[in-house]
């Protein structure tokens, strides 16, 4: 536990204030290269308990005006040497200022690893402890997966490529050295350092669009499904406060997939509008339809909508299957209609009743969306710490990749090289949650909250 | 009928393959009474395959059995014909020596040793039975001696349940004609071990008369000689040289003409072959678009004409082996003394035995070499010796020996057999190591003599050497940092003669070393105050300063792991009790037994989130145990 830990404490969503907690033996000395003090004095000269006004400096810029708390050593949550700085709670500043921190030496923390260390130094009760092990769970594995698959099937296969193209050189360089006898092709070295360039640049390009924010989104992903001209995007553009898809009557309509970041009381949502599912025979449409299918596999959450003026057809049975083992909340539109649905056959996907068009039935929508993801223990922040354990790893390949490239240009042999390769996809097998990895007590606590 | 108790003794050895020789000359020499067994007396340390020792990672293993105080390494330079170190030019962290061997005087060299070693008990029989009574395992031999022993360690090589495969014609045999151990599998099975087959195979043997060497392409050993042991105080020089040869179409014609004939190819072997060492029926399957295969012809020894056909193994049928074997450059009229031949045999899921190389559910009882499903005299023999080491320090009450991952390619092996298992015989390879950096053959001596010392098994003037070695790498590397080169118009000549920018102010010499065009012997010339160091002091220094950056990040990460290796697990531990488990992660744990969070952490299907709840478990279990 030597190394200093970093995360966002307060709840991800615009707020007043956002608090970043610094924990660990360095906590004082990286804070202070991020930090300078209206005082100009250094937090290293403070005592345990004294805050300090000043700025979060980035490139020479103030980037925010911040108070600094500094908790010595014994006397703090973690029972490490702490700094906490209270920000102004925007989201993306939030962010950027733990990259900042991150960048001057700090690690990002684990879920619950700030518990954890409280409880390893005798911070934390035994009931406490108790409490610690029924969220360690084995879910974990399953939230990072659904956090890979939100990544978008594109970048995961990217990073895949990637991984086999270096497992395919360091297999290469490993025959070479462990039958040096055999009748094998002499590798050479310009090659080698060529596929390793090349695989460097794409990863750098990967890394680059998470953090341009493509990647990153925070919130729960959900999907709206429902057949065509169900109230779909009224639904959303309802939610969303302003028209985003086409609303037509006609039927199928939406053929992209239109994705909004909303907050629905305080729980933000990324919520994707759909094609209509139902069997099409334009083949515009019927991509469509694919996308949505796929789309529900990788949603945390699906919101599905149904005609209540009509009765259920086959088209709204195809969607309850696809529904089936998901996280549901069932949406009954257009009960300003009158009912003919049989509600009956929804009562297992949470159903609630609203009209989209009236505008009612949505404070019910608000609760039993609370109701229903907080029985679920939703962590609005998993989604962006699995991106952001994602982002790290990503960056230690891309580190043990130059790092090889520059042992090259520096002389050093095909053994040094060879190592820093075999490191760089250790750190991208590990980004796809495929290897219970070696340093596990510094590893994925997934279970955990961050910053609590 | 009255039971005839030959004798009781400390620690009884099955076998004296390469594992056998090191158990009980390791048990031996920590002060345990030791018997050993073979079926054969005239076969001790034999080399059923390749005549030679060392190779890539199987070098190291040498070099650090050597360093423990093993005896492979000095019977290697004693019985050498030719020496190697491979890969030079691509680091010094896989330079490996690799050795021909004097088959014949290896096998008696060994035998030497074991007959004059005080204490050591070496006797001719097959052990058919194998049981633990009142205390003691009853070692039953062929004709019906009883033995007692506190401790026993099997070595049974390819010997047990043997059985050998040439084309339609399959024998129960051990290798080189030796008779197979039958007998024994079902004592072992009866103590539930969970046996498996398993299958390797080796070439032909060709008289040398009947080659033509003419055309054939020489490999000669390196000028400077290669030795294992640093007790070698003077290397053998090369006595042979070995030749290269191709297979070519009409080879791969008549092998592939005949695939339906080779009992691997018709599902006759179930045993599961060594993906590292392909027969060339594999070979040619396998790898169909190579236009040929390199063999090496390599001498068996100075006193006898075989000569081993490295590349050919195969289980075809002898008439198919001759053929193809003909249509090969210089073995034209070749021939074949031994045919080649594939052999089974039953080893051990290694995933049965501890760290330490003993049984998890037999205390007293260990597995070693070929037996727990390795392959290769080197890998055999560094077993052996963790065995006999273990076997003797617990029977005098002392903690065990586990060389961890950072330690050691022996800990590696080790930790791979006993922590993940093997599907196939493993094979040692530096991949297999990530701290491959540091473990190199050039400090072997500085990792594990300590250890050897502390065992014993290293002599105190030896130890006192390794100090003094120690000592001088580090005065002079100090001291290099002290002297500063100056921008003198001869230095900078000398600088631009070798390609690297010559200098504008003062560079520490220690710097200059670095630079990938320099070296420590180079700057000789512009560094007067220089001690008279021994070149592999000089090797030292010059590996120390141009990896610094990569040695220092080592050091890290091993530290990282040692952390967890030193989180103990409790032997009675009962993991249904930890209720956030996953039933996986208690299944794999209740077989694996893991001695410390670190191991567990390799276990696969056992995830980091279970780790995380096998830390605070133990936390917890910790402080009630302070509190209570």
């Amino acid at each position: 536990m030597n190394s200093t830990i970093v995360a966002i404490s307060t709840a991800l969503a615009p707020a007043g204030i956002g608090v970043i907690r610094l924990s660990g033996p360095q906590a004082i000395e990286i804070a202070d290269k991020v930090f300078l003090a209206v005082s100009e004095k250094p937090l290293s000269s403070l005592q345990g308990y004294e805050s300090s006004l000043g700025y979060i400096i980035k490139n020479g810029q103030k980037i925010d005006k911040v108070i600094a708390t500094v908790f010595k050593d014994g006397n703090s949550y973690t029972g490490e040497d702490v700094v906490e700085f209270s920000c102004h709670g925007s989201v993306v500043l939030l962010k950027e200022i733990v990259s900042l921190l991150i960048n001057s030496g700090a690690t990002l923390a684990q879920r619950g690893e700030f518990s954890k260390r409280a409880y390893v130094n005798g911070r934390l009760s035994l009931e406490k402890a108790e409490a610690l092990m029924t969220l360690i769970n084995a879910s974990s594995v399953s939230v990072a997966h659904a956090a890979f698959q939100t990544l978008n099937g594109n970048v995961a296969k990217e990073i895949d490529e990637n991984n086999k193209i270096l497992t395919h050189l360091s297999a290469s360089i490993g025959a070479y050295v462990d039958y040096p006898d055999e009748d094998l092709p002499d590798l050479a070295d310009e090659e080698i350092i060529k596929t390793i360039s090349e695989v460097s640049s794409a990863l750098k390009k990967i890394k680059k669009n998470y953090d341009s924010g493509k990647i990153i989104q925070d919130g729960i992903h959900a999907v709206i499904i429902g057949k065509p001209n169900v109230g779909k995007s009224t639904l959303m553009n309802l939610l969303s406060g302003y028209e985003r898809s086409i609303i037509t009557d006609i039927p199928g309509t939406t053929r992209d997939i239109v994705e909004d970041r909303i907050m629905v009381g305080d729980i933000p949502l990324i919520i994707a509008d759909t094609a209509g599912i139902r069997d099409s025979s334009d083949p515009v449409e019927s991509i469509g339809i694919q996308a949505t299918v796929k789309k529900i596999e990788s949603s945390e959450l699906i919101i599905s909508i149904f005609d209540g003026s009509d009765k259920l057809n086959e088209e709204d049975l195809k969607i309850l299957e696809l529904c089936k083992g998901k996280t549901v909340l069932t949406i009954i539109n257009k009960t300003d209609l009158g009912m003919k649905i049989d509600i009956e056959k929804l009562k297992d996907f949470n159903p609630i009743l609203i009209s989209a068009k009236e505008k009612t039935g949505l404070d019910s929508f608000e609760k039993a969306l609370s109701k229903l993801l907080k029985t679920n223990d939703f962590d609005p922040s998993a989604a962006f710490l699995v991106n952001e354990r994602q982002r790290e790893n990503l960056t230690k390949a891309i580190e043990y990749l130059d790092e090889a490239i520059s042992a090259f240009n520096f002389g050093l042999s095909i053994d040094a090289i060879h190592l820093s390769v075999d490191m760089a996809i250790d750190s991208l097998l590990e980004l796809k949650g495929e290897k219970a990895t070696k340093a596990v007590v510094d590893e994925i606590f997934n279970e955990f909250c961050v910053g609590k | 009928m009255s039971k005839f108790i030959y004798d009781k003794f400390d620690i009884a050895v099955i076998g004296a393959g390469h594992a056998g020789i090191e158990a009980s000359l390791a048990a031996c020499r920590m002060g345990k009474k030791t018997v050993v067994f073979t079926t054969n007396l005239d076969c001790v340390g034999n080399m059923p395959c390749n005549p030679s020792i060392g190779g890539s990672s199987k070098g190291h293993l040498v070099k650090e059995l050597d360093a423990l105080g093993g005896e492979m390494g000095k019977a290697a330079d004693a019985c050498l014909l030719q020496g190697r170190t491979l890969n030079l030019g691509k680091g010094p962290a896989i330079h490996s020596a690799r050795a021909q061997e004097d088959r014949r005087k290896y096998s008696e060299y060994m035998k030497n040793v074991l007959e004059k070693q005080e204490n050591l008990f070496l006797k001719q029989a097959e052990i058919v039975d194998l049981f633990f009574e009142d205390g003691y395992w009853y070692l039953k031999t062929k004709y019906e001696a009883l033995y007692l022993a506190k401790a026993v360690i099997i070595a049974t090589g390819t010997y047990l349940s043997g059985k050998i495969y040439v084309g339609d014609v399959s024998i129960d045999s051990g290798p080189d004609g030796l008779f197979a151990a039958t007998e024994l599998s079902s004592a072992l099975k009866k103590l539930n071990l969970p046996l498996r087959r398993f299958k390797t195979g080796t070439p032909p043997r060709v008289n040398r008369r009947s080659i033509d060497f003419t055309n054939l392409e020489v490999q000669k050993g390196d000028k400077d000689s290669v030795k294992f042991s640093f007790r070698t105080k003077e290397p053998s020089p090369n006595k042979v040289v070995c030749h290269l040869t191709y297979t070519n179409d009409d080879t791969k014609k008549i092998i592939l003409n005949n695939l339906d004939r080779s009992p691997m190819y018709s599902g006759k072997i179930e045993g599961i072959g060594a993906r590292y060492c392909p027969s060339i029926e594999d070979k040619i399957v396998r790898f169909s678009n190579k236009k040929r295969h390199q063999l090496f012809i390599e001498p068996c020894g100075l006193n006898t004409e075989e000569m081993y056909i490295q590349g050919f193994s195969s289980s075809l049928p002898e008439d198919v082996q001759l053929q193809a074997l003909r249509t090969i450059p210089g073995l034209e009229n070749a021939e074949v003394m031994r045919p080649a031949y594939a052999i089974e045999y039953d080893c051990v899921d290694p995933l049965s035995l501890k760290p330490t190389l003993e049984f998890l559910d037999y205390p007293g009882l260990y597995g070693a070499g070929q037996f727990n499903g390795s392959s290769g005299y080197e890998e055999a023999a560094v077993q052996g010796f963790v065995a006999g080491v273990n076997a003797a320090l617990k029977l005098s009450g002392k903690e065990p020996l586990i060389l961890d991952r950072a330690s050691s390619y022996i800990g590696t092996l080790i930790d791979d057999l006993v922590t993940e298992g093997c599907m196939d015989p493993y094979r040692m390879m530096t991949s297999r190591s990530e701290y491959r950096l540091v473990l190199r053959q050039d400090n072997a001596d500085f990792r594990l003599m300590p250890i050897g010392h502390q065992l014993g098994l290293i002599d105190d003037d030896s130890y006192e050497l390794l100090l003094k070695k120690k000592e001088l790498i580090e005065r002079e590397t100090k001291r290099l940092k002290s002297v500063m080169l100056s921008p003198k118009k001869e230095i900078n000549d000398f600088f631009v003669s070798r390609g690297t920018d010559p200098l504008k102010s003062g560079l520490r010499l220690y710097d200059a070393i670095k630079r990938p065009e320099l070296n420590y012997s180079l700057l000789a010339p512009f560094d007067p105050n220089r001690p008279e160091l021994p070149d592999e002091v000089q090797q030292q220094i010059d590996i120390n300063i141009k990896y610094e950056g990569y040695l220092k990040r080592e050091s890290s990460r091993i530290a990282q792991m040692r952390r967890l290796e030193n989180m103990k697990i409790p032997e009675n531990i009962n993991y249904e009790d930890i209720t956030n488990l996953r039933l996986e992660a208690v299944e794999k744990l209740n077989k694996i037994r893991p001695l410390n969070i670190g191991q567990a952490g390799r276990i696969s299907g056992v995830t980091p989130a279970d780790i995380n709840v096998l830390i605070v478990y133990f936390e917890k279990m910790r402080r009630m145990n302070n509190e209570g």
